[in-house]
């Protein structure tokens, strides 16, 4: 990178009790990523509205009303670093809504909440991912507020340069103490085909394939921190990265929207699809392009 | 190169287990040598009590461990997770189908997908009137034996040992499915005996398929070189492809035997593309959707049909065999489904395990029958010729009607050895976690050993009484084995029920107020 990027936020927010965590963790974000403006983003939800609030004039009277409140909320969570501003819109579908948005304001980071403990099953954060063209960061509202460590997802696909990309963009950001890198794989043996591997074969084949993929590594990212290789055992890909992501407490996931298997994957979901289904108190950070300066 | 080879001799063994199961195999295989003389007429006269007499039996028992699987899938037990709540599958559907698929074929789909349509079309189960009906019907039966009922006996096993396994966390062993009514007892004598029910017919499952496996090996070389027919010749490819399937076990070749068995499923396929390709392709896609629809709607009437009322004895030699076979095989086949299946639900494990590798299987019998019966429809009858002097040059002789005769032959001999060197290291590695209490490491040496086993049995049975002797030996070790499975499903639905008793929903969501309300209050607020 020859000169730093400058990231224009989507923040959104859904009037619920996930919209204060989120709104404080942008300011610690500010401290990771060199963000350039955050545009907290509300669509109202008309199929859930009464009949009485549907008429034009009065969807026009509730974003005023929601702008009003979230201008009176916001400073006091954010600070005043971080320039800002509110929309407020009321379309049929919020997928679309922030799709308009996002192309309107040239954002490169949608921020959104993912409940771990508050109700929401987080369907939409799931649309996002795969149709907006960026990047996306789910913010859980059990996330550290200071983070110590960041994992880097790798799985040898045409996003590893991207996640390591934008591991190296908050290295030379961040102004947290120790906030340690670590770039990790998950060894999956593919024993598809074969009924007859015993645990022992599966072991010997796990060790050797770690081997692989650590010269491979090294090969490839010689300067970057040695890629630890964590064997998945009994368990899919994404259920070993996130027990892993808890078993070392770290904060922050970045991955790959897609991995290695994204033709396979494309009906029936990819790893990243199955981590968003899972408990974390980390943030997940889904990656798809290289960030151009 | 022997890397892996480890100079320890010491068996790890559980005792009872395993000195039973040998003496049972040792016992039987005496008794076939010292009465070599009358063997081939005991053979038959056992084949014909017991498939006269307890045929029914079997035929029952298939139907009930199909009805008991919807019954699961679609029941209240239907939610149930495998592992527990929170597990998750670890691999996709689509990788998890493959698996599926590989774990039920193998040298069964080569021998018989010429074999049986054909012989079902020339010795007709039930007369039918015209030529077309008569290959109506072969598909049907064909379909029937190949189809839902095995998928089912391999689905209820597999999901027995799962569950138990994965749930109640006991030991991936047949002893585990009757804790709940045998309590503490599955590890003392009677978790003894069924582990050497198991032991027995897995061995002898393994045994007939590998015996099937030699026979078409040699017409194939016979077809290719012109190597005569002889069940020395057999015995020779018996140790020799034995042999190279256990020196992946001692030497660290795994990896090589681990691309036999992807080669296996390519070139499986790509087998299948190549008869469908130059084949009558557009015959065979009108007649996979004709056959399935057929075989859909006389479903409840072929799977019940007993030959009550004709006698005529065909049944025993194709119905009860196969019922007897895939129950044989179920063992084998159920712990490898089994070990995949963690973290799916009771009806996703029994709707993939019974939908996905039927379909297959049968296109698969449709492909190779329907196009040989193609043949025969159209006035070709050195099909039916082959069938019944040689059952096991069926394929070859097909092949001679196909373009690059001499390819497809050599594809179709490759993919038997690997099937043949496939099943046999993946049915010691069984057969070795019985008889070992499922110990976590056994010396290689014991897993070759029971390899040779195989191997063994095999030829004193090839010896004995070739395809009849092979059946035999397969119907006497299923059918007490459907006695098991038959408990094992009661075992499974208390179990089952115990388990829902102990679900309890936790809600982990803590109740926020709803949208409506949210915006409801802010205007109120306004206000």
């Amino acid at each position: 990178m020859a000169s730093t990027p400058n990231i224009k936020v989507l923040a959104g927010l859904d009037l619920s009790e996930m919209d204060q965590p989120l709104i404080k963790y942008l300011k610690l974000l500010s401290e990771l990523l060199p963000l350039n403006k955050v545009t907290f983003f509300h669509n109202i939800k008309q199929s859930e509205l009464p009949e009485s609030f549907k008429s034009p004039e009065q969807l026009n009277t509730i974003a005023n009303t929601i702008k009003k409140k979230l201008e009176a909320t916001i400073p006091a969570l954010l600070g005043d670093q971080l320039p800002y501003d509110i929309e407020v819109s009321f379309e049929d579908y919020t997928e679309l809504s922030f799709s308009k948005m996002a192309k309107k304001k040239q954002i490169n980071l949608a921020v959104l909440g993912n409940k771990q403990n508050l109700e929401g099953n987080g369907g939409l954060a799931h649309k996002l991912i795969r149709m907006l063209p960026f990047e996306t960061l789910l913010v859980p509202e059990t996330y550290n507020p200071a983070p110590k460590k960041i994992i880097e997802a790798i799985d040898f696909s045409k996003y590893t340069p991207t996640v390591m990309q934008w591991g190296k963009l908050i290295k030379n950001h961040h102004q947290q103490a120790d906030l340690t890198f670590e770039p990790i794989n998950i060894s999956k043996l593919s024993w598809k085909f074969f009924p007859g591997l015993s645990n022992a074969e599966i072991r010997k084949n796990t060790q050797e394939d770690i081997k692989m993929k650590s010269e491979k590594w090294a090969k490839l990212y010689p300067n970057a921190n040695p890629l630890k290789v964590v064997p998945a055992e009994d368990k899919n890909i994404a259920s070993a990265l996130i027990q892993y992501v808890k078993k070392e407490k770290a904060d922050l996931l970045i991955m790959g929207v897609q991995g290695v298997t994204s033709v396979t994957t494309l009906f029936m979901g990819s790893v990243a699809n199955e981590v968003l289904y899972l408990e974390s108190n980390a943030c997940l950070l889904f990656v798809k392009h290289k960030i151009e300066s | 190169m022997l890397k892996n080879y480890q100079p320890n001799f010491k068996f790890i063994i559980n005792k009872p287990v395993f000195y039973s199961s040998i003496f049972l195999i040792v016992f039987s295989l005496v008794l076939c040598l010292l009465f070599q003389e009358s063997l081939d007429a005991w053979f038959n006269s056992t084949k014909l009590l017991i498939t006269a007499n307890l045929g029914w039996f079997l035929i029952l028992t298939v139907n009930f461990i199909l009805g008991f699987c919807l019954y699961l899938a679609f029941g209240k037990f239907g939610r149930i997770r495998l592992g527990g709540e929170d597990a998750t599958p670890e691999f996709s559907n689509i990788s998890w189908f493959a698996m599926l698929f590989s774990a039920g074929m193998g040298i069964g789909i080569m021998f018989f997908s010429i074999a049986e349509p054909v012989s079902h079309f020339a010795q007709p189960p039930r007369p039918a009137g015209s030529a077309p009906e008569l290959a109506i019907q072969a598909m049907e039966f064909t379909a029937l034996h190949w189809g839902l009922h095995a998928w089912a006996i391999y689905a209820v096993v597999g999901l027995a040992l799962a569950f138990f396994s994965f749930n109640k966390k006991l030991p991936l062993s047949f002893r585990s499915l009757f804790y709940p009514f045998l309590g503490e007892r599955i590890h003392g004598w009677w978790g003894h005996s069924i582990d050497i029910l198991s032991v027995i017919a897995t061995l002898f499952g393994l045994s007939t398929s590998l015996g099937l496996g030699v026979q078409q090996m040699n017409a194939g070389l016979n077809f290719l070189f012109g190597w005569g027919m002889s069940t020395t010749l057999q015995s020779f490819i018996i140790v020799i492809v034995t042999s190279i399937a256990t020196i992946s076990v001692v030497s660290g070749l795994d990896k090589g035997v681990k691309l036999l068995s992807q080669g296996n499923m390519i070139m499986a396929f790509a087998l299948m593309l190549l008869v469908f390709a130059f084949g009558p392709s557009i015959y065979l896609l009108k007649s996979f959707i004709q056959n399935t629809g057929s075989y859909l709607a006389d479903f409840i009437e072929i799977s019940t049909w007993n030959d009550s009322y004709r006698q005529s004895g065909w049944q025993n030699s194709w119905t009860v065999f196969y019922w007897a076979w895939w129950i044989a095989w179920s063992p084998f086949v159920g712990s490898f489904i089994a070990k995949i299946s963690k973290g799916r639900t009771v009806k996703e494990f029994i709707l993939g395990v019974l939908i996905a590798p039927a379909i297959i299987t049968l296109l698969w019998m449709t492909v190779f029958g329907g196009t040989a019966l193609h043949f025969i429809l159209e006035g070709d009858h050195t099909l039916i010729d082959a069938v019944n002097t040689d059952i096991s040059t069926a394929l070859f002789v097909f092949l001679q009607k196909i373009p690059f005769t001499p390819i497809l032959s050599g594809l179709a001999v490759l993919l038997v050895a690997f099937f043949f060197i496939t099943s046999s290291d993946s049915g010691s590695l069984v057969i070795d976690n019985i008889t070992s209490g499922n110990a976590s490491y056994t010396p290689p040496l014991q897993r070759v050993f029971w390899a040779f086993t195989q191997a063994i049995v095999a030829i004193v049975l090839l010896w004995g009484g070739g395809l009849e002797a092979l059946q035999t030996a397969v119907i006497i070790a299923g059918l007490p084995f459907a006695v098991i499975i038959l408990l094992m499903c009661y075992s499974l639905k208390k179990g089952l029920q115990e388990e829902l008793n102990k679900h309890k929903k936790k809600l982990r969501s803590k109740q926020e107020k709803s949208y409506r309300d949210t915006i409801s209050d802010l205007m109120s607020e306004q206000k």
